[in-house]
């Protein structure tokens, strides 16, 4: 299996490194790369890698498609692959077509809900839906009135109320839906838009950890080669510290990542769990990375013509999308709270808990 | 570039569940039966003996040593949920903590046949407290000032001369494994010329005099030798060697769960003073202290794993106590901030700051035992090229 995994990461980091190397791309006058890429990541079938093999998609497990986003991370690039992926699975588990192309996935929060009435019409309000200036087309996860979970896909253009930029310039939306009808409805006999959120988290988690390895890389391998007061600053134990640092950090961010994506197969406790782990810690690590980098890199980094920012401005724009540090860590300190003192320590090891 | 420095996350065995049911059903008889208090907050080492034998007892010391030494040919995870258990319980260990964890694997590695038969089954039985003899009044984390000094005695044995300082656990200990320089400093070749010993620590010529912490606690003390004879087969490994062998040795002390959990106790602390149902930035807080937690346990568990592999996890080791350590210390400041905002009456806010004191004490020497953390960014720099 491991070695399954490691063709498509080698596969997918192919894809990336031709046609999106972040140093290339930033020299290319429009962004026609962007159409390049994900049409060749669409001939690989990876925008549907995890979409179930009877609706047309790869059935790849949860551990695989984790290891896609993390190489996908490494390139920190604006591309909906994670997104349409979410959007791709629970098209296909509704028992919809799959439709190509990049694709917007909602709710993006805990806590964010969209009502879908007997007559199959959407209301609600999504407030920030990443990267959905290419991504007309989305997947909502709605509950319906019995419980049962409504999968609808529609096109968002008249539904945005308002557009923000965020760190790394991509377009945010907040969408509103008012008895709105999809373009295309299922549902599902089980689960609750909860499960995609907690998805969504999971996978931005691993795209953290893609990103912390490369900026890792290039920034130990510029205190190498950069010299100041007659010698590499690699060699200065401050600069030495900062870097140790920084490793622990991409480990964390690394583990809790992986385990996460384990945590998705089995029960919703356990997902909720680790993804709730993952989301706050790969967050937190995400924002000291960042900080170590620039900070070794100095004034250089802080230029739009090298690329540290493009990695950086990810991984505070990522720290956010599917809830942030802050809406996760709350959501499990209550569950936690909930069950009492005494219970901390066997559910920190059952690494199971209910969302509150 | 990064294969020093990563983790190969793999799922965890269901073995280790099973175990761990058993460990958390012994330590709930043992505290019914009264052998500890997990709630005592007083400063105290938790060395006892008798417990250390019922641990040995229930195969759960020498766990993954060979079974014609006493071990238990178990895996590094199971015995990682042993340890975990009987540090969130805060069940006495240090009878035999050091000697499991540490002396026993440096014995099995680089004793004689003798010596092993003799003292690991003694080990795995509960029945012998070790402590470990690096640091000097001049040499710390910087291992090659050490000027304690073994010499060959006339029959092919060794006499040992110099103090040991700071200690742990000396006064309660049956043995010491301890370096000394058999050879003058070297300045072109600094890692040459260090011998790791076995001493018993009752043979004549050894003073142990305590060194109490701040907090009254006695568990440093300073070990003076005065022509201490050790027999020949004392002498562990390769004479001069000591530095390389140690390097490996390090794995095990620094990537255990007790490089994290040492301050756990706040959390539950801090659970009780905050009730089932804390406010919005409490509850954040003690989401954001869990999910640590939880990271913790993933990088150390995966280092556990990596080694059950043969990998070489020096660097990744060294990883797990810097950050670990780093949390750990932090930990009674996050709780005690957290606490301020919580409405809470007179009683519980005493108990929590009776906790808390335990805590902010025993935090500043969490990052100094097992190398300080500055020593250990050294090593992870390394790892990554950077020296």
């Amino acid at each position: 299996m491991s070695e399954e995994l490691d063709l498509i990461a080698a596969t997918v980091g192919r894809l990336f490194t031709d046609l999106a190397d972040p140093q290339a791309i930033a020299l290319e006058p429009d962004d026609s790369w962007r159409q390049r890429l994900w049409s060749a990541l669409e001939d690989a079938g990876i925008p549907q890698a995890w979409a179930p093999e009877a609706a047309g998609g790869a059935g790849l497990d949860a551990e695989a498609v984790g290891r896609i986003a993390r190489v996908a991370g490494g390139y920190a690039v604006a591309v909906p692959l994670v997104e349409t992926m979410l959007a791709n699975r629970w098209t296909g588990l509704a028992g919809l077509d799959l439709v190509s192309g990049m694709m917007a996935f909602a709710p993006t929060r805990p806590g964010e809900t969209i009502a879908i009435g007997d007559d199959g019409r959407l209301t609600g309000t999504i407030t920030e839906i990443p990267l959905a200036d290419d991504s007309a087309n989305a997947v909502v996860l709605a509950e319906g009135p019995s419980g049962v979970l409504a999968v609808a896909r529609l096109d968002l253009t008249d539904h945005v109320e308002a557009t923000r930029r965020d760190y790394a310039g991509d377009r945010r939306v907040r969408v509103r839906f008012d008895n709105t009808k999809p373009e295309a409805l299922g549902q599902m006999s089980h689960g609750r838009p909860f499960d995609g959120v907690t998805a969504g988290a999971a996978l931005h988690a691993c795209q953290i950890a893609g990103a912390m390895a490369a900026v890792l890389e290039h920034t130990v391998e510029y205190a190498s080669d950069r010299n100041a007061f007659g010698r590499p600053i690699a060699k200065f134990q401050a600069v030495q510290h900062h870097l140790a640092t920084f490793a622990g950090e991409t480990a964390v961010a690394s583990v809790v990542a992986d385990d996460a994506m384990a945590g998705l197969s089995q029960d919703d406790e356990r997902a909720f769990f680790t993804t709730a782990c993952a989301k706050v810690r790969a967050g937190e690590a995400a924002y000291e990375g960042a900080r170590i980098a620039h900070q070794v890199f100095g004034a250089i980094g802080y230029t739009e013509e090298h690329l540290l920012h493009r990695y950086t401005q990810h991984l505070w724009a990522w720290r956010d999308d599917f809830g942030n540090e802050s809406d996760w860590a709350t959501l499990l300190g209550q569950s936690m709270a909930a069950n009492g003192d005494a219970a901390h320590w066997p559910t920190l090891t059952a690494g199971a808990v209910a969302a509150p | 570039m990064t294969a020093q420095v990563a983790f190969d996350y793999q799922p965890k065995p269901e073995v280790m569940e099973t175990l761990r049911t058993e460990v958390r059903q012994f330590l709930a008889e043992e505290i019914v039966a009264g052998s500890f208090d997990p709630n005592d907050p007083s400063p105290r080492i938790g060395a006892d003996r008798e417990f250390s034998r019922k641990l040995g007892a229930r195969g759960w010391l020498g766990m993954t040593w060979p079974k014609q030494y006493g071990g238990g040919e178990r895996s590094y995870l199971e015995r990682y949920v042993v340890t975990e258990e009987l540090l969130v319980a805060r069940a006495p260990t240090r009878s035999h903590f050091v000697a499991d964890r540490q002396s026993g694997p440096v014995i099995l590695n680089h004793g004689s046949e003798a010596l092993k038969a003799d003292i690991l089954p003694r080990i795995a039985r509960g029945e012998l407290t070790f402590c470990i003899g690096m640091s000097e009044p001049d040499s710390g984390s910087d291992l090659f000032a050490a000027k304690a000094k073994a010499e060959p005695a006339e029959d092919g044995g060794w006499r040992l001369n110099g103090t040991k300082v700071w200690i742990s656990l000396a006064h309660i200990s049956d043995y010491m494994i301890g370096i000394f320089r058999t050879t003058p400093v070297n300045p072109d070749d600094r890692r040459h010329g260090l011998t790791q010993f076995l001493v018993d620590l009752k043979a004549p010529g050894i003073t142990i005099n305590p060194i109490p912490f701040i907090n009254g606690e006695h568990e440093f003390n300073q070990v003076i030798f005065d022509d201490v004879y050790l027999p020949a087969d004392h002498l562990l490994g390769m004479r001069d060697l000591a530095w390389r062998q140690a390097s490996g040795e390090l794995a095990f002390e620094r990537s255990g769960p007790e490089r994290f959990l040492e301050t756990y106790f706040m959390v539950p602390s801090l659970m009780r003073l905050a009730g089932p149902a804390p406010d919005a930035a409490t509850a954040e807080g003690l989401g954001r202290l869990t999910a640590n937690l939880h990271g913790f346990r993933q990088m150390s568990m995966t280092v556990a794993a990596m080694m059950a592999e043969g990998h070489d996890v020096a660097v990744q080791a060294s990883l797990v106590k810097e950050r670990g350590n780093d949390w750990e210390q932090r930990l009674p400041e996050i709780a005690r901030q957290l606490a301020a905002g919580v409405d809470a009456d007179f009683e519980a806010r005493e108990a929590f700051s009776e906790t808390l004191t335990r805590a902010t004490q025993i935090a500043p020497k969490l990052t100094i035992q097992g190398g300080t953390n500055e020593i250990l960014r050294g090593i992870i720099a390394r790892g990554l090229g950077l020296r």
